[in-house]
């Protein structure tokens, strides 16, 4: 295993993007999967689904480095890593914002992706939600992009 | 100019005795070690003391330090693994034997010693470890290595 982050990526998209929970709830009044909804590190201009600018609500998540080194053993070869991420879903709102539409569902995806045991493509990892964040940008026009972040570690043996 | 030894591909074979010390017998002194913990073995710290007496007489002009045997400790931590589980759980009090081959520059030695302390460690999210303890040079051996 060269490169444990890209899988790990790949599982966190994969769970979040064939739940159809979250998908009804990242929908809001449209269709469920009408756009992708879900995006490593930023949202794109144009969504690959809807071919369209991405509508809030969405999810976007992000690589935060590791925590700490890599452990070794005396073989030489690496036995431990742990890297983070950041899983954030954001929204938008005119003057006073609401976090209700973004709390249900980081909280479906804290279902999804929080303390979960998996072994996929030859690794394994338990995941572990470590601290959260509300983050949130005030446009000129007014309008403010807001939402809920979720901090997850993932423990990997190699 | 003198060269820095990297420690890469140390070699540790570790051998425990059926029996404890205390039962005694010939399942108490450990075999020669075979298995191979070198891809578990997080560290190994080896270290050997010599015991002394003083023997100062009064036209000393320093100390009279002399040598009566050695002792010492070797300190390992290891990764359990998840087929075998810890290997020195419940251990304490078996004599061992612990080879170490330097990947780089030194020889091969076999320490052999009393397994004094084991521990384990739990922590939520982290993987488990064990660490022990081996008094080198316990009744069962006469040397500290070989």
């Amino acid at each position: 295993m060269s490169f444990e982050p890209l899988i790990i990526s790949k599982w966190i998209y994969d769970t979040l993007s064939a739940d159809s929970t979250l998908a009804t709830l990242l929908a809001g009044s449209k269709a469920p999967n009408y756009q992708q909804g879900v995006y490593l590190e930023v949202a794109p201009e144009k969504d690959p689904i809807s071919q369209q600018m991405p509508q809030l609500p969405y999810i976007v998540y992000s690589r935060l480095g590791s925590e700490g080194s890599d452990q070794t053993v005396l073989c030489g070869d690496r036995y431990y890593t742990i890297p983070l991420y950041r899983i954030t879903v954001w929204d938008q709102k005119n003057g006073s914002i609401s976090y209700q539409r973004v709390n249900n569902i980081i909280n479906r995806v804290d279902e999804l992706l929080g303390k979960q045991t998996v072994t996929v493509s030859g690794l394994t990892f338990l995941s572990q939600r470590y601290d959260t964040d509300q983050p949130f940008e005030i446009g000129s026009d007014g309008r403010v992009d807001y939402g809920l972040s979720l901090l997850y570690r993932f423990n990997t043996a190699i | 100019m003198p060269q820095p030894v990297l420690t890469s591909e140390v070699s540790v074979e570790i051998s425990i005795a059926d029996d404890s010390q205390a039962t005694g017998g010939a399942g108490s002194v450990p075999a020669t070690p075979t298995v191979n913990y070198e891809c578990q073995a997080k560290s190994v710290k080896a270290t050997i003391t010599a015991r002394t007496i003083d023997l100062t007489t009064l036209c000393s002009e320093t100390e009279a330090t002399f040598t009566t045997g050695l002792t010492g400790t070797l300190d390992l931590e290891l990764y359990v693994d998840d087929t075998l589980g810890p290997i020195f759980a419940y251990k304490t009090g078996f004599l061992c034997k612990v080879k170490v081959i330097p990947g780089g520059a030194g020889s091969t030695l076999t320490y052999q010693g009393l397994i004094t302390d084991s521990s384990l460690t739990y922590a939520p999210g982290d993987v488990e470890m064990e660490s022990a303890t081996i008094k080198l040079g316990a009744f069962g051996f006469t040397q500290v290595y070989v």
